[in-house]
Protein backbone atom coordinates (compact mmCIF):
# COMPACT_ATOMS: atom_id res chain seq x y z
CA UNK A 1 0.00 0.00 0.00
CA UNK A 2 1.36 3.46 -0.94
CA UNK A 3 2.16 5.79 1.91
CA UNK A 4 2.73 9.48 1.47
CA UNK A 5 4.38 12.20 3.50
CA UNK A 6 3.91 15.93 3.23
CA UNK A 7 7.08 17.70 2.14
CA UNK A 8 8.99 19.27 5.03
CA UNK A 9 8.70 23.04 4.87
CA UNK A 10 5.20 23.00 3.33
CA UNK A 11 2.48 24.26 5.64
CA UNK A 12 -1.28 24.44 5.33
CA UNK A 13 -2.65 27.74 6.57
CA UNK A 14 -6.15 29.09 6.72
CA UNK A 15 -6.64 32.78 5.96
CA UNK A 16 -10.21 33.99 6.45
CA UNK A 17 -11.39 30.46 5.76
CA UNK A 18 -9.30 30.03 2.61
CA UNK A 19 -6.83 27.15 2.68
CA UNK A 20 -3.35 27.87 1.34
CA UNK A 21 -0.38 25.58 1.01
CA UNK A 22 2.74 27.67 1.45
CA UNK A 23 6.29 26.47 0.88
CA UNK A 24 9.32 27.66 2.86
CA UNK A 25 12.64 28.26 1.15
CA UNK A 26 14.07 24.72 1.06
CA UNK A 27 10.75 23.30 -0.15
CA UNK A 28 10.41 25.88 -2.94
CA UNK A 29 13.16 24.10 -4.89
CA UNK A 30 10.68 21.26 -5.35
CA UNK A 31 7.20 22.80 -5.35
CA UNK A 32 5.42 26.10 -6.08
CA UNK A 33 5.47 28.83 -3.42
CA UNK A 34 1.71 28.79 -2.90
CA UNK A 35 -1.41 26.91 -3.90
CA UNK A 36 -5.00 27.42 -2.85
CA UNK A 37 -6.84 24.27 -1.74
CA UNK A 38 -10.56 23.64 -1.51
CA UNK A 39 -12.16 22.33 1.67
CA UNK A 40 -11.91 18.63 0.82
CA UNK A 41 -8.29 18.88 -0.33
CA UNK A 42 -7.40 20.66 2.91
CA UNK A 43 -9.15 17.84 4.78
CA UNK A 44 -7.04 15.25 2.97
CA UNK A 45 -3.84 17.24 3.54
CA UNK A 46 -4.50 17.36 7.29
CA UNK A 47 -5.04 13.60 7.34
CA UNK A 48 -1.73 13.09 5.54
CA UNK A 49 -0.02 15.39 8.06
CA UNK A 50 -1.37 13.06 10.74
CA UNK A 51 0.28 10.13 8.97
CA UNK A 52 -2.72 8.64 7.17
CA UNK A 53 -2.13 6.03 4.43
CA UNK A 54 -4.15 5.99 1.20
CA UNK A 55 -6.70 3.54 2.64
CA UNK A 56 -7.07 5.68 5.78
CA UNK A 57 -7.88 8.61 3.51
CA UNK A 58 -10.68 6.66 1.87
CA UNK A 59 -12.15 5.71 5.24
CA UNK A 60 -11.93 9.28 6.49
CA UNK A 61 -13.58 10.73 3.37
CA UNK A 62 -16.43 8.22 3.52
CA UNK A 63 -17.02 9.11 7.16
CA UNK A 64 -16.83 12.86 6.59
CA UNK A 65 -18.65 13.33 3.28
CA UNK A 66 -21.75 11.82 1.76
CA UNK A 67 -20.08 10.33 -1.26
CA UNK A 68 -20.00 6.93 -2.97
CA UNK A 69 -16.83 4.89 -2.59
CA UNK A 70 -15.80 4.86 -6.28
CA UNK A 71 -16.24 8.62 -6.45
CA UNK A 72 -14.25 9.11 -3.23
CA UNK A 73 -11.47 6.85 -4.46
CA UNK A 74 -11.29 8.81 -7.71
CA UNK A 75 -11.15 12.15 -5.89
CA UNK A 76 -8.41 10.94 -3.53
CA UNK A 77 -6.34 9.51 -6.39
CA UNK A 78 -6.65 12.79 -8.27
CA UNK A 79 -5.63 14.80 -5.19
CA UNK A 80 -2.62 12.58 -4.48
CA UNK A 81 -1.52 12.65 -8.09
CA UNK A 82 -1.71 16.45 -8.24
CA UNK A 83 0.10 16.93 -4.96
CA UNK A 84 2.83 14.48 -6.01
CA UNK A 85 3.13 16.11 -9.40
CA UNK A 86 3.54 19.57 -7.89
CA UNK A 87 6.03 18.30 -5.32
CA UNK A 88 3.99 19.01 -2.21
CA UNK A 89 3.80 15.29 -1.38
CA UNK A 90 6.43 12.59 -1.36
CA UNK A 91 6.11 8.84 -1.46
CA UNK A 92 7.42 7.52 1.82
CA UNK A 93 11.16 6.94 1.53
CA UNK A 94 11.46 9.27 -1.46
CA UNK A 95 12.68 12.16 0.68
CA UNK A 96 15.97 10.43 1.52
CA UNK A 97 16.79 10.12 -2.17
CA UNK A 98 16.52 13.87 -2.88
CA UNK B 1 34.72 45.85 11.03
CA UNK B 2 31.47 46.89 9.33
CA UNK B 3 29.79 50.14 10.26
CA UNK B 4 26.32 49.67 11.66
CA UNK B 5 23.36 51.89 10.79
CA UNK B 6 19.88 51.93 12.19
CA UNK B 7 16.49 52.60 10.65
CA UNK B 8 13.16 52.42 12.44
CA UNK B 9 10.69 50.66 10.17
CA UNK B 10 7.08 50.06 11.19
CA UNK B 11 8.00 51.00 14.74
CA UNK B 12 10.94 48.59 14.97
CA UNK B 13 14.55 49.75 15.08
CA UNK B 14 16.51 47.52 12.70
CA UNK B 15 20.29 47.49 12.41
CA UNK B 16 21.96 47.23 9.03
CA UNK B 17 25.52 46.54 7.85
CA UNK B 18 25.91 47.75 4.26
CA UNK B 19 28.23 46.06 1.80
CA UNK B 20 28.56 49.12 -0.42
CA UNK B 21 29.12 52.62 0.98
CA UNK B 22 26.70 54.23 -1.49
CA UNK B 23 23.72 52.14 -0.41
CA UNK B 24 22.76 54.16 2.62
CA UNK B 25 22.52 57.34 0.55
CA UNK B 26 19.79 55.72 -1.54
CA UNK B 27 17.67 55.18 1.54
CA UNK B 28 15.30 57.93 2.52
CA UNK B 29 15.29 58.91 5.37
CA UNK B 30 19.01 58.38 5.78
CA UNK B 31 19.91 55.62 8.27
CA UNK B 32 21.79 56.83 11.30
CA UNK B 33 25.14 55.47 12.44
CA UNK B 34 25.09 53.55 15.74
CA UNK B 35 27.70 51.93 17.93
CA UNK B 36 28.27 48.18 18.04
CA UNK B 37 28.92 45.33 15.66
CA UNK B 38 25.68 43.34 15.76
CA UNK B 39 23.17 43.82 12.99
CA UNK B 40 19.79 42.42 12.00
CA UNK B 41 20.29 42.75 8.28
CA UNK B 42 23.31 42.35 6.01
CA UNK B 43 23.23 41.55 2.30
CA UNK B 44 25.74 38.90 1.22
CA UNK B 45 27.72 39.17 -2.05
CA UNK B 46 25.88 36.02 -3.21
CA UNK B 47 22.52 37.70 -2.63
CA UNK B 48 23.72 40.75 -4.61
CA UNK B 49 24.64 38.55 -7.57
CA UNK B 50 21.26 36.81 -7.39
CA UNK B 51 19.41 40.13 -7.05
CA UNK B 52 21.24 41.53 -10.08
CA UNK B 53 19.43 39.02 -12.30
CA UNK B 54 16.12 40.78 -11.62
CA UNK B 55 17.33 44.33 -12.26
CA UNK B 56 18.49 46.31 -15.31
CA UNK B 57 22.04 45.27 -16.28
CA UNK B 58 23.48 48.74 -15.64
CA UNK B 59 22.31 48.79 -11.98
CA UNK B 60 25.04 49.87 -9.57
CA UNK B 61 26.16 47.59 -6.73
CA UNK B 62 24.65 50.04 -4.26
CA UNK B 63 21.30 50.02 -6.06
CA UNK B 64 21.23 46.21 -6.16
CA UNK B 65 21.97 46.12 -2.42
CA UNK B 66 19.26 48.76 -1.82
CA UNK B 67 16.74 46.52 -3.57
CA UNK B 68 17.94 43.36 -1.77
CA UNK B 69 17.35 45.10 1.55
CA UNK B 70 13.60 45.19 0.89
CA UNK B 71 13.17 41.43 1.11
CA UNK B 72 15.48 41.08 4.10
CA UNK B 73 13.70 43.89 5.94
CA UNK B 74 10.29 42.39 5.13
CA UNK B 75 11.43 39.08 6.64
CA UNK B 76 12.99 40.76 9.66
CA UNK B 77 9.62 42.35 10.47
CA UNK B 78 7.62 39.10 10.31
CA UNK B 79 8.39 37.93 13.89
CA UNK B 80 6.96 41.25 15.11
CA UNK B 81 3.76 40.87 13.09
CA UNK B 82 4.96 43.30 10.43
CA UNK B 83 6.14 43.18 6.83
CA UNK B 84 6.83 45.33 3.78
CA UNK B 85 3.89 45.22 1.36
CA UNK B 86 3.82 46.12 -2.32
CA UNK B 87 1.18 48.85 -2.61
CA UNK B 88 0.63 52.56 -2.84
CA UNK B 89 -0.52 53.64 0.62
CA UNK B 90 -2.22 56.94 1.28
CA UNK B 91 -3.79 58.53 4.31
CA UNK B 92 -7.35 59.85 4.06
CA UNK B 93 -9.71 60.73 6.89
CA UNK B 94 -7.36 59.34 9.57
CA UNK B 95 -7.08 55.95 7.87
CA UNK B 96 -4.54 54.33 5.60
CA UNK B 97 -5.72 52.86 2.30
CA UNK B 98 -3.68 50.39 0.31
CA UNK B 99 -3.88 50.26 -3.49
CA UNK B 100 -2.16 47.09 -4.54
CA UNK B 101 -1.46 45.52 -7.91
CA UNK B 102 1.39 44.16 -10.00
CA UNK B 103 3.88 46.86 -11.13
CA UNK B 104 2.74 49.33 -13.78
CA UNK B 105 -0.96 48.69 -13.13
CA UNK B 106 -1.84 52.25 -12.17
CA UNK B 107 -1.44 52.51 -8.40
CA UNK B 108 0.26 55.87 -8.60
CA UNK B 109 -2.16 57.03 -11.31
CA UNK B 110 -5.08 56.59 -8.91
CA UNK B 111 -3.25 58.56 -6.24
CA UNK B 112 -2.32 61.39 -8.64
CA UNK B 113 -5.87 61.52 -10.06
CA UNK B 114 -7.32 61.80 -6.56
CA UNK B 115 -4.85 64.50 -5.58
CA UNK B 116 -5.76 66.52 -8.67
CA UNK B 117 -9.53 66.00 -8.36
CA UNK B 118 -9.68 66.65 -4.61
CA UNK B 119 -6.63 68.74 -3.73
CA UNK B 120 -5.36 68.45 -0.18
CA UNK B 121 -7.55 65.49 0.74
CA UNK B 122 -4.99 62.72 0.76
CA UNK B 123 -1.38 62.26 1.78
CA UNK B 124 0.86 59.62 0.29
CA UNK B 125 2.37 57.39 2.98
CA UNK B 126 4.43 55.30 0.59
CA UNK B 127 4.27 55.27 -3.18
CA UNK B 128 5.39 51.69 -3.53
CA UNK B 129 6.17 49.72 -0.38
CA UNK B 130 4.57 50.67 2.90
CA UNK B 131 5.66 48.87 6.05
CA UNK B 132 2.91 47.19 8.06
CA UNK B 133 2.77 46.79 11.81
CA UNK B 134 0.40 44.77 13.99
CA UNK B 135 -0.16 46.48 17.32
CA UNK B 136 -0.97 44.85 20.63
CA UNK B 137 -4.65 45.77 20.29
CA UNK B 138 -4.74 43.83 16.99
CA UNK B 139 -4.92 46.89 14.76
CA UNK B 140 -2.76 47.02 11.63
CA UNK B 141 -0.85 50.24 11.05
CA UNK B 142 0.61 51.46 7.80
CA UNK B 143 3.93 53.34 7.78
CA UNK B 144 6.26 54.79 5.19
CA UNK B 145 9.41 52.88 4.29
CA UNK B 146 12.68 53.81 2.59
CA UNK B 147 11.44 52.18 -0.66
CA UNK B 148 8.96 54.44 -2.37
CA UNK B 149 9.03 53.68 -6.07
CA UNK B 150 10.38 55.61 -8.99
CA UNK B 151 8.39 58.73 -8.13
CA UNK B 152 9.77 58.59 -4.55
CA UNK B 153 6.41 59.62 -3.10
CA UNK B 154 6.28 59.29 0.68
CA UNK B 155 5.65 61.19 3.85
CA UNK B 156 6.46 60.50 7.48
CA UNK B 157 2.87 59.58 8.16
CA UNK B 158 1.33 56.52 9.77
CA UNK B 159 -2.30 55.53 10.08
CA UNK B 160 -4.40 52.49 10.95
CA UNK B 161 -5.46 50.41 7.98
CA UNK B 162 -8.78 51.54 6.54
CA UNK B 163 -9.08 49.22 3.55
CA UNK B 164 -7.36 47.45 0.69
CA UNK B 165 -8.01 47.77 -3.02
CA UNK B 166 -6.71 45.30 -5.56
CA UNK B 167 -6.37 47.11 -8.88
CA UNK B 168 -6.78 45.53 -12.26
CA UNK B 169 -6.70 47.30 -15.59
CA UNK B 170 -9.81 46.74 -17.68
CA UNK B 171 -12.08 48.12 -20.36
CA UNK B 172 -14.54 49.58 -17.89
CA UNK B 173 -14.65 50.90 -14.34
CA UNK B 174 -16.15 48.47 -11.86
CA UNK B 175 -15.61 47.98 -8.15
CA UNK B 176 -16.83 45.10 -5.99
CA UNK B 177 -15.97 43.62 -2.61
CA UNK B 178 -12.96 41.29 -2.83
CA UNK B 179 -13.83 37.93 -1.32
CA UNK B 180 -11.12 36.02 0.57
CA UNK B 181 -11.43 33.26 -2.07
CA UNK B 182 -10.49 35.70 -4.80
CA UNK B 183 -8.14 37.87 -2.79
CA UNK B 184 -5.97 35.72 -0.57
CA UNK B 185 -3.65 34.44 -3.26
CA UNK B 186 -2.95 37.75 -5.08
CA UNK B 187 -2.63 39.60 -1.76
CA UNK B 188 -0.13 37.08 -0.37
CA UNK B 189 1.99 37.71 -3.44
CA UNK B 190 2.21 41.40 -2.57
CA UNK B 191 4.19 40.73 0.60
CA UNK B 192 7.83 41.53 -0.09
CA UNK B 193 9.07 38.72 2.15
CA UNK B 194 9.95 35.36 0.69
CA UNK B 195 9.70 33.34 3.90
CA UNK B 196 12.51 30.92 4.59
CA UNK B 197 10.99 29.08 7.55
CA UNK B 198 7.62 27.69 8.50
CA UNK B 199 7.39 30.25 11.32
CA UNK B 200 7.80 33.06 8.79
CA UNK B 201 5.09 31.54 6.57
CA UNK B 202 2.67 31.36 9.49
CA UNK B 203 3.53 34.95 10.48
CA UNK B 204 2.83 36.23 6.97
CA UNK B 205 -0.47 34.33 6.79
CA UNK B 206 -1.45 35.67 10.23
CA UNK B 207 -0.71 39.23 9.11
CA UNK B 208 -2.90 38.90 6.00
CA UNK B 209 -5.67 37.34 8.10
CA UNK B 210 -5.41 40.27 10.51
CA UNK B 211 -5.54 42.77 7.63
CA UNK B 212 -8.64 41.18 6.08
CA UNK B 213 -10.41 40.86 9.43
CA UNK B 214 -9.62 44.48 10.29
CA UNK B 215 -10.41 46.17 7.02
CA UNK B 216 -12.62 45.67 3.97
CA UNK B 217 -11.13 44.81 0.59
CA UNK B 218 -12.30 45.58 -2.92
CA UNK B 219 -11.31 44.81 -6.45
CA UNK B 220 -11.27 47.81 -8.75
CA UNK B 221 -11.24 47.03 -12.44
CA UNK B 222 -10.40 50.34 -14.02
CA UNK B 223 -9.38 52.44 -16.97
CA UNK B 224 -7.14 54.66 -14.87
CA UNK B 225 -9.27 57.69 -15.76
CA UNK B 226 -10.87 60.31 -13.49
CA UNK B 227 -14.15 58.38 -13.38
CA UNK B 228 -12.39 55.33 -11.92
CA UNK B 229 -10.87 57.45 -9.17
CA UNK B 230 -14.25 59.02 -8.36
CA UNK B 231 -15.75 55.54 -8.21
CA UNK B 232 -13.02 54.49 -5.79
CA UNK B 233 -13.52 57.58 -3.63
CA UNK B 234 -17.30 57.14 -3.51
CA UNK B 235 -16.88 53.51 -2.48
CA UNK B 236 -14.46 54.33 0.33
CA UNK B 237 -16.64 57.21 1.45
CA UNK B 238 -19.71 54.93 1.61
CA UNK B 239 -17.66 52.51 3.72
CA UNK B 240 -16.69 55.28 6.14
CA UNK B 241 -20.31 56.47 6.34
CA UNK B 242 -21.43 52.93 7.16
CA UNK B 243 -18.86 52.80 9.95
CA UNK B 244 -19.96 56.20 11.16
CA UNK B 245 -16.55 57.69 10.42
CA UNK B 246 -17.39 59.96 7.49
Amino acid sequence: MDRYVTRPGVVLTSICGEHMLLAAKAAREHCPYMTQLNESSAFLWRKLEDGAAAEDLLRAVLEEYEIAEPEARKAIDSFLEQMLQHGYLLRKGEQKNE
Amino acid sequence: MPQIYEMTIAGHPLRYAFLHPGTRFLLNPLPRRVEGEDCDIAVTPEKIELGRNFLPPDSSDAYVEYRCLIELTARALLPYGGCVFHAAAFAWRDRAWLLTAPPETGKTTQFLNWQRLHPGEITMISGDMPALETREDGSVWVHFSPWNGKENLFSRTSAPLGGLVLLEQGRENRIAPLSPREGVSPLLQQFMALPETEEELYAMAALLERMLRTAPAWKLINLGDDASTELLRETLLAELKERGEA
